[in-house]
């Protein structure tokens, strides 16, 4: 081609830059090829291939897999015989098949001829309906009718015979073909696992030449965009989404694109390559069954990783994913190794380990009771909040506590008096040092010697932090004490003996709350348990102490009805009488024991002063807004409003505004603050809160200073929300170190004398409280749930585990093979003691066992008693003995201390200590009656020294709570607690009425029943397997309802969870796990269990439902058996020799150790099933009960009052009688 | 003062070997004839021994002493029983026995109702074929203490008009309560050595304990203390004692070669309360 030459460019300079740009997109397209290629997340994949290919090579060999391949050939030879056998009858077998053949051919033939007489029939019926109508011929074809309706019939019958051969010979056939089927089926099986993994080998590790190929090509540079290894494995979360620079978007989380093995089980430390145990990223994800897996709660395909770890989830880099360093070692290390550094713009950096928890809380709102099991630090940090009462200065919106968590301090003139409150407020600890009440004054930012203000704004002299704090309590007592009428409280209507007093305190339940414990550093002479500390007593404040704080009267005033003083007061009303009342005043304020006077070393009672020259500079600062002339006006008394020329009235003002600031009024009730908010920071959202809005001052570089840090390293890796709050925990004012503030300014939150645990367990919670989309999108709780977790919350608040126990202790062991069990129990008496030992923790039972021995003698072996049913062991009821080295752990039972120290009055009295006599006369016992005599309800006093402990634990004790969801009526209990009363007369210790609202006490009530619908299909379970071994065995036992099945047999067999996996059609792993509550396990397979149980004849009452209020009233029997019952009850039983009936005592009115709960409250209280079992069994319920079991003869009684009966048709008629019979009924009658 | 409580339980290690003939339990004639032997019900000791030893050739030598008591002889005290409470248990001339019967000491110091075993390897349990009978009558138990051997059956018997209830505080043994309406009986097959109270819920005084004993070398002492346990061959024993409110306590015995021991005097003392461990 001519040039042209009007072209602005020359070829040669173009192809130089065709050239250039060309090998410029090359480059840079090998550069991105190899990047891509080399992208350090494909290193963490071929790595993890190769642990992989280790660890399948590992279970192929492995003993399981080996017998696997055993059993598989066994099962093999077994097949081919079987095979050959069948082959030998092959023309018996080609016979059969041709007999089907032909049955079938004749059946079709048939069926088609059946559909065709059918239809002949519709046709010829339609025919004749219309000739009838349209010639007025009514009976017009009956004969033809009938005719063509009987070939139909006819050909029916032979249709359905025809199929029957059919049946029968395919059944033939697979008979004949059985066994070959059924082998290879157990072939295939067996082989199962190890085919899986040597598929799993092959692709790891191919052995074909192509393969290995194939393999270095879908790898190569260039070529890995087609079929890689190497991918990346991200869960895209649509349901969740996530903000980022103002857009939104799904979440989505590439973590396991390095974290293959998170949520595939076994890939532990255990596991060695190369020498080197394997570690993260290549480690399982701990506990599946409650994250990650698809079957838990926290499936990972729909929560993600990020949800709870936080970092960033679509960073496919080590340092961009935020990964965070635990400790400072490893950030140094991390620093040389992957030049670590904070991500500064991420907000949500990845939770350390010890804070991970605290992700809980987003989603757990409504369920923090629930999860205390499984997350136990956040939990606990929840149940700080409100115990120290975080939430009534901070406000957490969602926060379900609202009451103000101190006493009330508007009628304080009749409780105390103003020196002790003075010395109380400037350091309660020194009074008492286990108080909640945290320290307001002489912390770190007010030091004594320090200069706080100057005075006169300015231009005064110096005033230090000593005065200035004495001038704010002063000011602070002086407001409390002015705001409290001056009311004294009424005087004690009658005098109280401190002896009988010493008994009441002990019985009446005040120490089901409170404890006596010495203060720290303090030996008691005393192993009495109302000494020692434990959850329970620790509810209510110790008493050490007190008398030399309270008033005499308002103690009297406030034992008769805490409420009165305080509205909003945890203390119930124990239903005291008068008499009890000034009996305990008079023990605790005359102190026979030496207990309520005693007082810590450094407790002084100190007046506080003020000088009105400090009073005038607060005043300045807290009323700067009037200005200096209005101020010097006041000061000078010329305000006639504002006299502050009286010291008093400048005190006052100034008292008020101390109020305000310190904010006393957010826990204490005060007069003039009723509506007044909170003062603290709302923690709603501070979860979300950025780093760089925490004021850390200076606080940062002072730590690293004062550690020796390289600022920027450590300081850094220090530098995250949970380390601040955690210093603030610790030291509340600890930014204001090196500041300058004025008074006003300084902060004000108090001491809390928080021990580390507890400071971290309040962390974890606050950094969850975050506001993100996850946190608005909350969980949605089943209704059971939330109840369940509404009625613990109330549980837990109210104490009743102080003398109820809800929860049985536990004991974990091994069995003689090796096998790991853990068993509802509790510990057995040890030979010559009266008392069994508190199951607490392992280490504590281990010293109680060594102490026992250096005193008695050896253990061969201990004691537990089964509390439910252990189909591997026994009955409830039954012991079962271990040796000491078969015990691995022990947890301790919820609740019930109080039990001990009652059945520890009955049988032992109280242990005195003389300090003035010596040796064994030091301790002695101590009850109100002589010869350890105890005042009974009737007044009289009667010793129960010889009895044993199940019989006044059972007697004399607070009822245990385990299954209450069954035993009684849900209404019942609303109502009951709402307004208790006595139900076993013979306690001196009476349930409180407590101080709950209507909502609350259904809630309790819900709780329980909720709780009995949860545990009855584990409860069904194990004593189905249980009942598989009383003899007559299984297949006999007929349908006798399981409790009385229980009373027949002295002998019986374990069956075990194995044996019966076949007959159930069931794995033994799920059995096992329907019988230890796993809930995937329960609602996957507990219907077909239930089944089962049908089919072998077991029956047991059913779950309770709490939808349903399921009441006998109007039994299947109402009425028709009422008559037999009240005989059998009167006459055959006696019930009436220890119940009593609508207030009519027993028979035995002289033996309240012989009481029993009144029957008139049954039809209301009772659910009718539980008292079924319960008249069946009684020991099947409460091991040791007094109550006997009445129909447990093998020869049916009382058939002088029910002719000709059974027991179940007396138990029947009994609870017709009890569920009906007329509420005006008394034992009289009898 | 409670050392023993519903959980005592006694371990004894002995075995099976036969042993020559001997006259067992000095003090009651009736209990010669092993067996179902009752005493009267106002007997003080009301005891009554159900184990024998096997006759053997070896076995002449026997082992012998007292049970004392160490400390001032308690006052005696009756039960308290009131009238509402024993209703229907006595006839309405009748009075019913207010004997309490937890410690027995005698003006000589002797302990009576003591239960003394020797463990002997090797020995085979003479378990008698009958039912041991425990009867309830007038609202007592007939018998105080019953010594039973393993493997034995007791059979707990109502003679009573009104309903009692047995309530057994065993440990190793199954442990039940039911009520035994009027004429009725109830059996159980001892399976485990160990002491076993049994009381009645709705009479709280009625108490008696069964003494499983895992030897044929057992008795129970006397109004004096005594006890005397024959047919033991030559060698050193131990005899272990339990008493229901004093505890445990053992003694050396050597029986000699001509079969000859000297009698031994045990004392016994009411434990400090201190002994407790309750934590």
């Amino acid at each position: 081609m001519a040039d042209r030459g009007d072209t602005h460019y020359k070829v040669s300079t173009l192809n130089m830059w065709f050239l250039l740009s060309s090998g410029f997109l090359l480059v840079a397209t090998a550069w991105m090829v190899i990047d891509d290629w080399n992208a350090p997340w494909k290193k963490y994949q071929a790595e993890f291939r190769k642990i992989d290919e280790v660890r399948t090579r590992d279970r192929i060999e492995s003993a399981e897999m080996q017998a696997q391949a055993e059993s598989a050939a066994g099962i093999g030879v077994l097949l081919a015989e079987a095979t050959s056998r069948l082959d030998a009858r092959q023309d018996e077998v080609s016979g059969v098949e041709q007999e089907l053949h032909e049955a079938k051919g004749k059946l079709f033939e048939v069926s088609e001829n059946t559909k065709k007489a059918k239809q002949n029939l519709a046709w010829e019926r339609y025919l004749i309906e219309e000739h009838r109508n349209h010639e007025n011929e009514p009976t017009y074809g009956e004969e033809r009718l009938r005719e063509f309706t009987r070939v139909f019939v006819e050909l029916q019958a032979e249709e359905e015979q025809r199929a029957a051969t059919v049946d029968e010979i395919t059944e033939r056939l697979a008979d004949l073909n059985e066994e070959v089927t059924s082998l290879a089926g157990k072939k295939k099986a067996a082989q199962g696992g190890l085919t899986t993994l040597q598929k799993k080998l092959n692709r790891l590790a191919p052995e074909a030449p192509t393969e290995k190929l194939a393999n270095v090509l879908r790898d190569f540079p260039g070529l890995d965009f087609v079929d890689p290894r190497n991918k990346v494995k991200k869960q895209v979360l649509s349901d969740l989404s996530f903000e980022l620079n103002f857009t939104k978007g799904a979440r989505i989380d590439m973590c396991q694109t390095c974290h293959e093995a998170a949520d595939m089980p076994g890939y532990t430390s255990d596991i060695i390559v190369d020498g080197e145990p394997i570690a993260n990223p290549y480690l399982t994800h701990p506990n599946l069954d409650l994250y990650l897996s698809a079957k838990s709660p926290h499936p990972v395909t729909e929560m993600g990783c990020t949800i709870c770890h936080r970092g960033s989830g679509q960073a496919l880099d080590f340092i961009r994913a935020d990964h965070r360093p635990v400790g400072g070692e490893q950030m140094e290390e991390w620093r040389k190794k992957y030049h670590w550094h904070k991500q500064h713009h991420w907000d949500y950096p990845m939770l350390d380990s010890d804070f991970i928890e605290a992700s809980c809380v987003q989603c757990h709102k409504g369920s923090m009771e629930l999860i205390a099991e499984a997350a136990p630090t956040v939990s606990e940090g929840y149940r700080l909040f409100e115990e120290r009462g975080c939430y009534s200065c901070h406000k957490v919106e969602w926060f379900p506590t609202t009451r103000k968590p101190g006493p009330t301090l508007k009628n304080l003139q009749a409780k105390l008096d103003r020196t002790w409150v003075d010395s109380w407020v400037a350091n309660p600890t020194n009074f008492r040092p286990s108080t909640k009440m945290p320290r307001i004054f002489h912390l770190s930012n007010y030091e004594p010697e320090a200069v706080i203000t100057t005075s006169e704004w300015g231009e005064g002299r110096e005033m230090l932090g000593q005065e200035w704090t004495e001038n704010m309590i002063a000011s602070i007592t002086a407001y409390l004490f002015n705001a409290a009428p001056k009311r004294a409280a009424d005087p004690m209507p009658i005098p109280g003996d401190a002896d009988r007093g010493r008994e009441s305190y002990r019985l009446a339940g005040c120490l089901a709350c409170h404890n006596m414990a010495g203060y720290p550093g303090q030996t008691l002479p005393t192993i009495d348990l109302a000494f020692q500390p434990n959850n329970e007593n620790e509810h209510g404040p110790n008493l050490r102490g007190v008398a030399t704080k309270l008033n005499r009267d308002w103690l009297y005033q406030w034992l008769m009805d805490p409420k009165a003083y305080w509205p909003e007061t945890r203390m119930p009303d124990l239903g005291l009488s008068q008499q009890e009342a000034a009996d305990i005043t008079a023990y605790i304020m005359d102190d026979p024991d030496g207990i309520f006077r005693d007082v810590t070393d450094v407790w002084e009672l100190e007046e506080s002063t003020y000088d009105a020259e400090v009073l005038r500079e607060m005043a300045r600062e807290f009323f700067s807004r009037l200005g200096r002339t209005e101020l010097a006006r006041r000061f000078a008394g010329e305000n006639p409003e504002f006299r502050w020329d009286r010291e008093e009235d400048l005190l006052l003002a100034v008292g008020e505004r101390q109020i305000g600031h310190n904010g006393c009024f957010s826990c204490h009730l005060i007069g003039g603050f009723e509506e007044t908010s909170p003062i603290g920071v709302e923690l709603t959202n501070w979860g979300s809160k950025t780093v760089d809005k925490l004021a850390w001052e200076f606080r940062a570089k002072i730590m690293a200073h004062e550690n020796g840090w390289d600022l920027g390293t450590r300081e850094e890796f220090k530098h995250y929300r949970e380390n601040w709050i955690e210093e603030k925990l610790k030291n509340p004012r600890i930014f204001d170190e090196q500041k300058v503030k004025s008074p006003l300014e300084l902060t004000r939150m108090p001491q809390f004398g928080l021990s580390d645990s507890e400071i971290l367990a309040i962390s974890n919670f606050v950094v969850g409280l975050v506001d993100d989309e996850v946190a608005l999108a909350e969980m949605d709780e089943s209704p059971a749930d939330a109840a369940m977790d509404y009625g613990m919350r109330v549980v837990r608040q109210q104490n009743c585990m102080a003398c109820h126990v809800v929860e049985p202790g536990r004991v974990q062991f091994h069995d003689e093979e090796g096998v790991l069990h853990d068993i509802a129990a509790e510990p057995v008496i040890f030979d010559g003691l009266d008392m069994p030992p508190k199951m607490e923790d392992i280490d504590q039972f281990r010293q109680y066992i060594a102490d026992y021995e250096a005193e008695f003698e050896e253990l061969e072996d201990i004691g537990f008693r089964l509390l439910e049913v252990a189909p591997d062991f026994g009955l409830t009821g039954e012991s079962i003995y271990i040796t000491k080295d078969q015990l691995v752990g022990l947890k301790s039972p919820q609740g019930g201390d109080f039990v001990r120290v009652v059945a520890d009055y009955y049988l032992n009295g109280i242990e005195m200590f003389d300090p003035e006599a010596t040796g064994d006369q030091k301790y002695y016992s101590w009850t109100y009656g002589p010869d350890g005599a105890v005042a009974d309800v009737d007044g009289e006093l009667r010793s129960y020294h010889d009895q044993g402990y199940d019989k006044v634990r059972w007697t004399f004790a607070p009822p245990v709570l385990l299954d209450e969801g069954s035993k009684v009526q849900r209404s019942w209990f609303y109502s009951f607690l709402m307004d208790p009363f006595p139900i076993r007369q013979q306690l001196r210790v009476h349930m409180p009425a407590f101080n709950i609202t209507e909502s609350e006490s259904a809630a309790v009530a819900n709780y329980f029943a909720h709780k009995a619908e949860q545990e009855s299909p584990a409860s069904y379970a194990r004593a189905m397997r249980a009942s598989a071994g009383i003899t007559p065995k299984r297949s006999l036992a007929g349908k006798r309802p399981w409790p009385e099945l229980t009373n027949q047999i002295q002998d019986k067999e374990v069956v075990t969870a194995a044996e019966l996996a076949p007959m159930a059609g069931l794995a033994a792993k799920t059995i096992l796990g329907i019988e230890d509550g796993s809930k995937p396990d329960t609602e996957a397979s507990f219907d077909k269990l239930e089944v089962f149980g049908d089919s072998i004849g077991f029956s047991k009452s059913g779950a309770v439902n709490p939808s349903i209020e399921a009441i006998l009233q109007q039994s299947a029997s109402y009425h028709s058996l009422e008559g037999l019952g009240r005989e059998v009850a009167f006459k055959g039983v006696n019930c009436f020799t220890c119940h009593w009936l609508n207030g009519t005592g027993p028979t035995q009115l002289d033996s309240p150790i012989a009481w029993a709960p009144d029957l008139g409250l049954t039809r209301d209280r009772l659910r009718p099933d539980w008292t079924r079992d319960w008249l069946w069994n009684p020991n099947l319920i409460y091991p040791g009960t007094s109550m006997a079991a009445n129909f447990a003869s093998s020869e049916p009684q009382y058939q002088a009052q029910y002719p000709d009966s059974t027991n179940a048709q007396q138990i029947e008629a009994v609870l017709d009688w009890l569920f009906n019979f007329d509420r005006t009924e008394s034992a009289d009658n009898n | 003062m409670k050392l023993v409580s519903s959980a005592t339980l006694l371990l004894l290690t002995g075995l099976a070997l036969a042993y020559p003939p001997v006259v067992l339990a000095p003090d009651s004639a009736s209990s010669a004839e092993a067996g179902a032997v009752c005493c009267s019900p106002s007997s003080d000791v009301r005891r009554n021994v159900y184990v024998t030893p096997t006759p053997s050739e070896e076995g002449k030598g026997k082992a012998h002493g007292r049970v004392v008591f160490d400390g001032e002889i308690p006052k005696r005290k009756e039960l308290s029983i009131t009238e509402a409470q024993s209703k229907g248990c006595v006839q309405a001339d009748e009075a019913i026995n207010k004997q309490d019967l937890t410690l027995l000491v005698g003006e000589d110091k002797g302990i009576a109702n003591a239960v003394v075993t020797i463990a002997v390897p090797d020995q085979e349990l003479n378990v008698p074929e009958e039912n041991i009978v425990l009867d309830q009558v007038q609202c007592r138990f007939d018998q105080h203490i019953v010594l039973a051997p393993l493997g034995a059956t007791v059979e707990y018997r109502n003679s009573d008009d009104v309903p009692h209830n047995v309530h057994t505080y065993s440990l190793r043994n199954k442990a039940f309560n039911r009520t035994l309406s009027a004429q009725t009986s109830y059996e159980q097959a001892l399976q485990h050595a160990e002491v076993i109270q049994i009381r009645c819920d709705i009479h709280p005084w009625m108490s008696a304990y069964v003494f499983v004993a895992d030897s044929n070398f057992a008795t129970i002492t006397d109004e004096h203390g005594g006890f005397e346990i024959s047919g033991l061959a030559p060698g050193e024993y131990t005899a272990k004692i339990w008493h229901e409110k004093l505890g445990k306590t053992e003694v050396k015995v050597v029986v000699s070669e001509e079969g000859e021991s000297e009698a031994v005097s045990v004392p016994m003392k009411l434990k400090v309360k201190r002994s407790r461990r309750r934590r």
